[in-house]
């Protein structure tokens, strides 16, 4: 009755708090932007879908809701001026801890409560019949899940509020506790961060225990060697750990935050005010110059300013030192500062940076309020200008400070990890993160001079902070990335080529937000209340004030600025949003889809001029097309598109005329002047010119830079008929756009061949001519006929001996290729540095060529390039003869220690057996899209890893790939899709990896290759796809008649994936 | 039962007495706020008198349980304060020298939750109590309106109203006519004088004006320490004959004590102490508060200019 009584009386005051409301309405609003943009694999069930979303419940919201609302309760009566007067309540511990611990952990409960009603909300469409599933696991994960985190938020908060009673200790415990968290969920494979991987198992093992909120227990299986060998028990060990925390933390509140200090000096607002104007001086009015020192040593002297510092440090120098030799799992690199300073400044800097700033642009801005001098400065004589730009100036120290802090935070990572230093590269990446702060100060001083309620202005800073930081203004429907402020297109610099991939446009995007900025900084000069409660000016007097016309020509060179930026972005159509691009591939699927059951002309020849600029970020193609009819019909019209975001181009189709041309969705049909008979052909000449301004960072595949350019010919160039790639798959979208629900026969349901599919109408004979600057290598698919220079530039021609896959790209680099010859084909590399006869890259591509070209099929053609790229977002990517390897992975990493294989010859074994499997087979279906790919590459894998380094190593690859599975997978005992129809990454490679380990080890590989054999055959004899099912048949006729059981289990089985190993006697996920 | 409450109240009066034995606090940096406090004070106003920074806002706040003597006792009707900060402050009213309030909450919801705090059930009962402590303050018009939006004296009398809560027997003023102005003082004057009938008020200011008003028994604190303490007037009558006037140069009146110079009507007038007349040009006026005041602040050799 006196907790209800305590309770209801907290919300008497709470409910009128517009920061509550505020906060439950982000969660909702957050809740609703996890539902819908994390959507569970495909054929999750409804409990796991639910499952996936709560888990981002106490790692992304509560942490902040506790940040934000933690003041609002426990600090309530220091933040308003009351804490003599409750202190002299008679308030007991007990009562006060009953209150506000009580209506805190209600209203995170209500919160978490909120997250589940929008989660369920927006599930139940896709998961019908799932409704009253959800609503008990939902109450099952508030109890288990967010209940004990809540409490352990409430807990540290109480606890923290009681010892310090400030307020910015509390933000800072949120803060460091989210990050603190993030890192570690980061080496520990939380499902929860992309790409997050275990990259310490004892950490892992600990955090199955001890992770404060029961994530990682709930989302990875007990590994074998665990430190308790069952889920539920790991679970209630930890949360069993976490509540007696919290006992001690709630018995360790001695009194109440407004009785804080009681032993000693009391802070009331009396003592407190004159204790912190003793602290920077006396009450007098500073100088001109004073109050540069005055606000530099306010903050200094801050309370939280000692545990800002320890925290910088803590974030950033364990950070870099954790990740400063990682390449990828299993592999390292040899660092230099480039990588050391790389794994924060780019990331993790800029958005603290962002943080620091936003709390000390409150510190410096209403500090004058805060002691109470307001009014004395405000009477003072001194020009608003000069106190703003006081602000201004000593939030650019503070800055410049911090920033200095974070290298030595970095120097001492590479200290401690013995790395080289390079210290012209820390004045350059100190130099150029640099600007971006200065710009945030100004803009958050700003802020603060408009608007006059000071949590209204750190409001308004806030979200700056997280526009600028967050994919919330894109996920609002602002995707112009002139909507996140202060952001730049400069990302990290490249070992290669340094920041050549983004520092061209990083200058016109600084002009921009300077302007920006400094304009808002001419207006907050102008109304700047001087931390009065009323406004110092009237706005209409601004047409007297010179301030307008600073205002007017900063806005008019920030349009113009703008305009510029925006003009380059849209013409080289990177202002398309997924949603845009989403819409327009419906439409197209809606108008054009009848254009798949119409005969139309293949593609058999792709005749290309290109000339690369690198130094001018150009590329001019012109291309003719030889279209032939290889259908048993004449053809009257022909379905041409092309990409509407891509720049203007003229397109001429011979014997032909434009019947009908659609610019919103870059669609012609040409009506030919007389049908096209079967076997006639007609040539399609295109030509187009592409700039790249550099307003974007690079990214591939279209890439035009002096050290690296890449011509995805395959993206740019017309494309005949329906285009049944560009069909949405995804079911949420097909429903937004209105499109009917997509019914994809899966692989394992192709009892024949469709009729829809064919080999030769992919495939073409490739020649190309290309030129580039001279000393550079200009690279196409096929055999390199001729090369001469004319006009000051190098010229190569190529020409493919057959036809191939029709996916022609073209590059241009500064490197020359070296060869090697493997049987008849040369493998060409194109890299710089020395490489050895013994490189992985060398071994695991010539290994793989010489053992497929003879176990399964010829290679089709004379060449295969190996192509060395800036690291661009790939680690490997895979065109017909051309192969394309990271940098940082393919020259710069080894095998760490105890990694027992080496991912360098893995990835180059893989990326080969794409010659064969996805370019030769696996190609001709749009049913087809993974196994004949990606798992048939998996199992190329694990026969030339134990080829080259043994059976231990094959083994590692197992190792490796049943941890990654057992990573990404919630629940080991789920059914499974049949792995032929399986589209997941997790599916198609690592249980494809382990399937083919299990059937190597009862089969042998004589029946694998003779079924590859069978297929690769077939196809090239028939023309037809070759299929998941034809490989399945095929393997069972050259295997024994009674491992058929085995075959079908494996490949075709919905069993858990643990239920299946286990009845074959090979090795369980977990 | 109105008798029951009156008699109970009566024992309460007799019982609850405020004692303060050698009360010593000092800060960090040596400074020695409360060097030694006596005191004794009983029902009725209690006016503590003293210059800026004389302890007063210390003992106030060690008063209020807010605040750890370093040494020393205090005792509130057979409370142990220091042990038993829990039991004076069911009993404690408190209003602190500047204080603020929730923002977004009016001032009658603001008091029935801080009521609710202090211990008072959440019913009727509070809810009368609110209502007459909100109209003996005169906030009816303003009963609505966020405290934060009140002016200073309705933002004190707002102050007397939460400390008011729950019918406390000892009443802590620290300097509650800070920045009022002359009607609004006299108010709350009034407002005071009527609740110290029936508990201990302690009035904590450094204006003689208020003390010599509303209390009957005054001490004087500086340094730390009580200089002077007594009845009112008896500290007053205690000077009689002694206190001079004088419109002439404190140079032409050798042995007497100059207590303060104010201009009237732009001439000098000094106030003087001397047990005889001082001479010629001097004139014999009656004590008040204020010349003992200065008279005890000059001889502990602490008065401020």
């Amino acid at each position: 009755m006196l907790i209800r009584l305590r309770l209801a009386n907290e919300w008497r005051i709470l409910w009128r708090h517009p920061l509550v409301w505020l906060a439950l309405a982000g969660v909702g609003g957050f809740s609703a932007v996890l539902a819908i943009g994390s959507p569970a694999p495909v054929g999750s069930d409804a409990g796991e879908a639910l499952l996936r979303l709560n888990l981002f419940v106490p790692t992304f919201i509560l942490p902040f809701l506790a940040g934000a609302l933690g003041p609002v309760f426990f600090l309530r009566e220091a933040e308003h001026d009351m804490r003599e007067i409750v202190g002299s309540y008679p308030l007991s511990v007990r009562d006060w801890l009953v209150m506000r611990l009580g209506s805190f952990i209600v209203l995170l409960l209500t919160a978490c409560l909120l997250a589940q009603i929008v989660f369920i909300g927006l599930l139940a469409p896709d998961h019908p019949g799932g409704l009253s599933t959800m609503v008990l696991h939902s109450a099952g994960w508030l109890l288990l899940l967010h209940a004990p985190a809540c409490l352990l938020w409430s807990c540290v908060l109480a606890r923290l509020s009681s010892s310090t009673g400030h307020a910015g200790f509390l933000y800072l415990a949120a803060g460091i506790g989210w990050l603190a968290y993030m890192a570690v969920a980061s080496v520990t494979g939380t499902p929860l961060i992309a790409g997050s991987m275990v990259i310490s198992l004892p950490l892992q093992q600990a955090m199955l225990v001890f992770d404060p909120y029961g994530v990682t227990a709930l989302s990875s299986p007990v590994p074998e060697g665990g430190i308790l060998q069952s889920r539920g028990l790991n679970i209630a060990a930890g949360r069993l750990f976490w509540l007696l925390v919290c006992v001690w933390l709630v018995r360790g509140i001695g009194d109440l935050p407004s009785r804080a200090g009681r032993k000693s000096q009391i802070g009331g607002p009396a003592t407190a005010r004159s204790g912190k104007t003793d602290s920077i001086g006396s009450r007098r009015l500073p100088g001109r110059l004073e109050h540069l020192r005055l606000h530099l040593r306010y903050f200094r002297r801050d309370r939280v300013f000692p545990l800002l510092i320890g925290a910088w440090f803590l974030l950033l120098g364990p950070e870099a030192y954790s990740g400063i030799d990682y390449a990828e799992p299993l592999a390292r690199i040899v660092p230099g500062s480039r990588d050391a300073l790389n794994r924060v400044m780019w990331d993790v800097l800029p958005m603290a940076a962002a943080f620091l700033l936003l709390y000390a642009a409150d510190r410096i801005c209403r500090m004058y309020g805060a002691l109470g001098m307001q009014e004395l400065v405000a009477a003072s004589p001194y020009r608003s200008w000069a106190l703003v730009m006081h602000q201004v100036a000593s939030l650019w120290i503070i800055s410049a400070v911090f920033l200095a802090l974070a290298g030595f935070a970095v120097l001492l990572a590479q200290i401690a990890a013995q790395s080289p230093l390079q210290p012209m590269e820390y004045l350059l990446q100190l130099g150029l993160s640099f600007p971006q702060m200065a710009l945030f100060c100004v803009l958050f001083t700003a802020v603060h001079a408009i608007v006059r309620l000071r949590f209204v202005a750190n409001l308004l800073n806030f979200l700056l902070v997280v526009l600028s930081f967050s994919s919330l203004a894109p996920a609002l429907g602002f995707g112009h990335p002139l909507w996140r402020p202060l952001a730049t297109p400069l990302m990290q610099p490249d070992h290669y080529w340094g920041f050549e991939g983004s520092l061209a446009g990083y200058m016109p995007y600084l002009l921009f937000w300077a302007a920006v900025c400094l304009a808002a900084l001419s207006i907050g000069i102008f109304a700047f209340h001087r931390n009065m409660a009323f406004a110092q000016v009237r706005w209409r007097s601004i047409m007297r004030s010179p301030l307008l016309v600073i205002f007017a020509v900063l806005i008019g060179a920030a349009i113009w600025q703008g305009k510029t930026i925006h003009n380059n972005l849209r013409s080289e159509g990177l202002l398309v949003s997924a949603e845009q691009r989403a819409a327009q591939r419906a439409g197209y699927e809606r108008i054009y889809s009848v254009w798949a059951q119409k005969p139309q002309p293949a593609v058999a020849m792709v005749r290309s001029l290109v000339d690369i600029y690198p130094d001018e970020n150009r590329v001019h193609l012109r291309t003719t097309m030889q279209l032939v009819n290889r259908t048993a019909q004449p053809i009257e019209q022909v379905l041409i598109g092309r990409g509407p975001s891509i720049g203007p181009a003229t397109l001429s189709f011979e014997g032909a005329s434009v019947l009908h041309a659609d610019q919103a969705l870059g669609q012609q049909i040409f009506k030919l002047n007389r049908p096209m008979q079967p076997g006639e052909s007609a040539n399609l000449r295109f030509e187009i010119q592409l700039d790249q301004s550099g307003f974007a960072p690079a990214s591939m595949p279209l890439v035009l830079r002096p050290s690296f350019s890449s011509v995805p010919a395959y993206a740019i160039l017309p494309v005949v008929g329906f285009r049944r790639e560009l069909t949405l798959r995804d079911p949420a979208a097909r429903r937004s756009q209105g499109l009917p629900e997509l019914r994809l026969t899966p692989p394992s349901r192709l009892w024949q061949t469709p009729a829809a599919g064919s080999v030769a109408g992919n495939e073409a004979v490739i020649e190309t001519i290309i030129s580039t600057k001279r000393a550079h290598s200009a690279i196409a698919q096929g055999e390199l006929i001729r090369k001469w220079q004319d006009g000051g530039r190098d010229f190569f021609h190529y020409r493919t001996s057959g036809p191939i896959r029709n996916m022609a790209a073209f590059y241009s680099v500064p490197w020359q290729s070296r060869q090697w010859q493997v049987g008849s084909t040369g493998l060409q590399v194109y890299a710089p540095g020395k490489f050895g006869n013994n490189n992985p890259n060398i071994l695991g591509a010539s290994d793989t060529l010489a053992w497929l070209d003879k176990e399964v099929a010829p290679y089709p053609g004379k060449d295969l390039r190996m192509i060395m790229v800036p690291e661009l977002g790939i680690s490997g990517f895979a065109l017909p003869q051309t192969i394309l390897i990271s940098g940082r992975l393919g020259m710069r990493a080894q095998p760490e220690r105890g990694a027992g294989f080496n991912q360098t010859y893995r990835r180059a074994a893989h990326e080969t057996a794409h010659q064969w499997f996805g370019h030769m087979i696996g190609h001709g279906l749009a049913e087809e899209r993974g196994f004949l790919i990606e798992s048939l590459a998996k199992y190329a894998e694990l026969v030339m890893v134990e080829k080259r380094y043994g059976e231990d190593a094959m083994q590692s690859v197992v190792t490796f790939e049943r941890d990654r599975y057992r990573q990404s997978r919630l629940n080991l005992e789920n059914q499974v899709a049949p792995l032929i129809d399986a589209e997941e990454d997790e599916d198609m490679y690592s249980r494809a990896t382990m399937v083919f380990a299990c059937l190597r080890k009862h089969l042998g590989d004589e029946p694998i290759l003779a079924a590859l054999r069978q297929i690769a055959d077939e196809s090239r004899k028939t023309g037809r796809p070759a299929t998941s099912l034809g490989f399945i048949k095929a393997f069972k006729t050259s295997s024994e008649p009674g491992d058929a059981e085995l075959i079908e289990a494996m490949l075709l089985g919905t069993q858990s994936v643990n239920a299946v190993f286990k009845r074959h006697g090979c090795r369980p996920v977990g | 039962m109105h008798g029951r409450r009156e008699a109970r109240k009566l024992i309460e009066v007799e019982v609850f007495v405020l004692q303060i034995r050698d009360l010593v606090k000092c800060y960090p940096g040596g400074v020695r706020a409360l060097g030694g406090i006596d005191l004794t004070v009983a029902n009725g106003m209690f006016g503590l008198l003293g210059p800026n920074g004389a302890g007063k806002s210390s003992l106030m706040r060690i008063l209020a349980g807010l605040q750890l003597p370093d040494q020393g006792s205090v005792h509130f009707g057979g409370i142990d304060i220091v042990a038993q900060p829990m039991e004076l402050r069911r009993r404690l009213g408190y209003l602190p020298q500047s204080f603020g309030a929730y923002p977004y909450i009016g001032c009658r919801a603001l008091l029935r939750h801080m009521a609710v705090i202090k211990g008072l059930p959440d019913n009727t009962a509070t809810a009368q109590q609110v209502d007459q402590l909100i109209e003996l303050t005169n906030l009816e018009q303003h009963a609505s309106r966020p405290v934060t939006t009140f002016s200073g004296g309705m933002r004190q009398r707002f102050g007397i109203a939460q400390a008011l809560l729950g019918d406390p027997a000892l009443l802590i003023l620290d300097e509650p006519t800070a920045g009022l102005d002359p009607g609004e003082r006299l108010r709350l004057y009034n407002l005071l004088s009527q609740l110290s009938a029936d508990r201990v008020v302690l009035l904590s200011t450094h204006i003689v004006d208020d003390a010599e008003q509303l209390c009957s028994e005054v001490a004087i604190i500086a340094g730390g320490q009580i200089v002077a303490r007594g009845m009112t007037e008896q500290l007053v009558q205690s000077l009689d004959g002694c206190i001079w006037q004088s419109t002439e140069e404190a140079s032409r009146a050798p042995g007497a004590v100059l207590l303060n110079t104010a201009y009237l009507r732009g001439k000098p007038v000094s106030r003087y102490h001397s047990e005889g007349s001082p001479g010629t040009g001097f004139a014999p006026v009656p004590p008040t508060l204020e010349d003992r005041y200065f008279l005890e602040l000059l001889r502990r050799g602490a008065a401020e200019c």
